[in-house]
């Protein structure tokens, strides 16, 4: 998009609707309040020793599934990406799978029970689980942007391990990077895991002060320590995205063939694949029971499902509407102030950002739009909007410059370019927008805080009927959820292909 | 007229070129002629709207063009080293885009002359690379614009594509039109009989 200072109004409409919930809740704070002692040092030490631990696990899996996918029959298959399938699977989903998991399995092995259910290792396997497909999505892309000639002239010299460490690991080290900072991110900013496995992070005290005082503002001043901190992931992600290869041209199938402890490595990670993928869904199959239990649930859980896809798309839309130009302008960028301010206030969390959004709303004549799912929709939004102007960030990045600079100056009008521009970047703004849209469906905190009165989404539904102890239901619930995204998953992906592999038949 | 006016460029504190100035009539044929590295792509991405000179002035039928003037505000077309065709679009649509009627006569002549006919109908991917580089030339070429900017147009390709594109170029009448030509060789910028610009 050819650069005019008119443009600019659009990153500021962003960034007042990012950071208009929490300045705008206008709360009176008192100093004393603001005290960071060492239990909150504490409390910050627990979030990110989850936080890099998850990240550097699911990162490393994440690279060597990666590595044995794109050396094997599957390299150049389209399916190549199935694995991603549980990317939009929301957190809790991951930690009941774990706890009905262990629970059947101590039925033959009553000796399982003595495990107990909470504390950092359980935390650790459901984050881990949680952020391996994202990792993997991104060593995949990754992976795609090494030309295989490369590897194949630096086969014939190295042997294996020095090509995948010189060759294969420092091209996709931005890719890496990057996955690493948006994991770290994710998991302090994540209260819902700690919370279920009674783990005590940073952001988890946040819920526990606002719910003593109420107080937005407070809340927001006291996630600085947390914006701190999330500067380095983010300059790691930022960094990382900033050097984003274009797609090379070549095959698809890397040019090397694993052996040794690499094989099994490699061999090991894509079981995780498999692994994250059957647990849940054996898991909540065998908990549900029996099909007359799905039956009712199905029944019972139809408008919710309706009011969840409804906020989803409305989400989405409205997302993509907000992020798209400051996307396009950090991506040409090469000044991080930018990046930077519009990536913060992911360190808040949603819920406390609704509260927010809440209160402003509720102070002017806006206030008519919590009659309905707008509002939800507009929460939802906001708060996953810095994750669409990543995602349409990287794809920009990643489509070769040239293209759209031709299309500048062969067009004879702004439209013919601008609408140029969109083409090209068309799929990384299907993959925001489903993000967006899935983000949403799993969101649970921002949907509670805002949603109209007579309407419920899914995720909430699901927490109260695990507060019922229903087990049976929740579980048939989550197998409900898991179908609904794998069909949108797989309906999206036959749009995509009818636009935009289609179009070349 | 196309009029480059002592402009100048620096990267990372180092200058590439200095009062650098040449004209275009329309009609005429000029060639930058020069080592790797002299700015060549530069001058041609500045005239093109798509860099910022560090000084001087470009003026284009006696308009100066502002630094925030968009590219297809500045009546130049053009055709980088590599052929940058759309993917997604058919190599006659490729053609057409910077027509502002699509003139589906112009294009199948075109095409004719620069015996690309067969492959109208074809996706980008389907063809070959000197293929693509004529599709990139002719999209230069069939665009609403006076001057036409190009960047290495042989560079990368085969001895009997070069001779094809070199003979188009020979005989071309650019008729209400004026040429900037980049190059490292000087052979052919006097095949094309262009006023060679030493840099």
């Amino acid at each position: 998009m050819w650069k005019s200072k008119k443009l600019l109004i659009f990153p500021a409409i962003y960034l007042l609707m990012l950071y208009l919930p929490i300045l705008g809740a206008g709360d009176h704070v008192n100093m004393t309040d603001l005290s960071f002692n060492l239990r909150h040092v504490g409390l910050l030490a627990n979030s990110m020793k989850l936080a890099l631990l998850s990240a550097v696990i699911a990162t490393a899996l994440g690279f060597f599934a990666a590595l044995y996918i794109k050396t094997g029959f599957m390299a150049d298959k389209w399916y190549r990406y199935f694995f991603i399938l549980f990317l939009p699977i929301p957190f809790y989903t991951y930690a009941l799978s774990w706890i009905y998991f262990i629970r059947m399995f101590s039925i033959p092995f009553p000796a399982l029970l003595k495990y107990s259910l909470k504390g950092f290792g359980a935390c650790l396997y459901v984050e881990v689980l949680e952020y391996f497909p994202l990792a993997l999505l991104l060593a995949l892309i990754g992976m795609e942007s090494i030309s295989a000639s490369d590897i194949e002239a630096a086969s014939v010299y190295k042997r294996l391990v020095i090509v995948v460490r010189d060759i294969v690991l420092k091209e996709i080290a931005p890719y890496l990077y990057a996955a690493t900072g948006l994991i770290v991110i994710l998991s302090v900013t994540d209260f819902s895991v700690p919370s279920m496995f009674q783990y005590n992070t940073y952001t988890l005290d946040l819920f526990s002060v606002y719910g003593r005082t109420g107080n937005v503002t407070l809340v927001c001043l006291k996630t600085l320590p947390v914006i701190l901190l999330m500067l380095v992931p983010l300059s790691w992600l930022l960094g990382g995205m900033r050097k984003f290869g274009t797609v090379k041209s070549g095959r698809l199938k890397m040019g090397i063939h694993l052996n040794g402890w690499m094989r099994v490595v490699s061999g090991l990670a894509f079981a995780v694949c498999i692994i994250q993928i059957l647990i849940p869904v054996i898991t909540f199959i065998v908990t549900t029971g029996s099909v007359r239990v799905f039956a009712d649930a199905f029944s019972s859980v139809k408008e919710e499902l309706l009011v969840s896809i409804t906020v989803s798309l409305l989400a989405a839309i409205f997302g993509t509407i907000i992020a798209f130009f400051p996307a396009v302008m950090i991506a040409d960028s090469d000044n991080g102030v930018l990046g930077t301010v519009s990536m913060l206030p992911v360190a808040i969390p949603g819920a406390i950002g609704a509260m927010g959004l809440l209160k402003v709303v509720n102070r002017s004549f806006l206030h008519v739009l919590g009659d309905s799912v707008i509002l939800s929709a507009i929460g939802c939004g906001i708060k996953i909007a810095p994750f669409m102007v990543l995602i349409i960030c990287i794809y920009r990045r990643y489509t070769d410059r040239h293209l759209t600079e031709i299309a500048w100056i062969l067009a004879d009008k702004r439209k013919k370019a601008f609408l140029m521009e969109c083409r090209l970047i068309l799929p990384g703004l299907m993959i925001a927008f489903m993000l967006a849209f899935f983000m949403t469906y799993a969101e649970e905190g921002i949907m509670l805080v805002l949603m109209a009165p007579g309407l419920e989404a899914i995720t909430v539904k699901i927490y109260n009927y695990l507060h019922y102890g229903a087990s049976e239901y929740v579980s048939a619930f989550c197998l409900i959820s898991v179908g609904v995204i794998a069909v949108i998953e797989l309906t999206t992906l036959a749009i995509y292909r009818l636009i935009v592999v289609g179009m070349r038949k | 007229m196309l009029k480059v006016d002592k402009i100048s460029k620096a990267f990372c504190g180092r200058e590439i070129f200095n009062d650098v100035s040449f004209t275009v009539d329309m009609g005429t044929r000029i060639g930058l002629f020069g080592p790797s590295g002299c700015g060549k792509t530069t001058i041609l991405r500045i005239i093109a709207g798509l860099e910022k000179a560090d000084g001087g002035e470009i003026i284009i039928d006696d308009v100066v063009m502002k630094d925030t003037m968009a590219p297809y505000e500045r009546n130049a077309s053009m055709v980088f080293q590599d052929p940058t065709l759309w993917n997604h679009m058919k190599v006659k649509d490729n053609i057409a885009y910077g027509m502002s009627v699509n003139d589906r006569e112009y294009v199948n002549d075109l095409a004719l002359r620069l015996g690309i006919e067969d492959i109208l109908d074809k996706f980008p991917e389907q063809i070959s690379g000197g293929q693509a580089k004529r599709v990139a030339l002719a999209r230069a070429l069939a665009a609403d614009k006076k001057y036409i900017l190009l960047d290495e147009p042989l560079s990368n390709i085969d001895e009997e594509t070069k001779v094809k594109i070199l003979d188009f170029l020979k005989n071309e009448k650019l008729t209400g039109k004026g040429l900037i030509y980049v190059s490292h060789s000087e052979a052919e910028l006097k095949a094309l009989g262009c006023d060679i610009l030493r840099l």
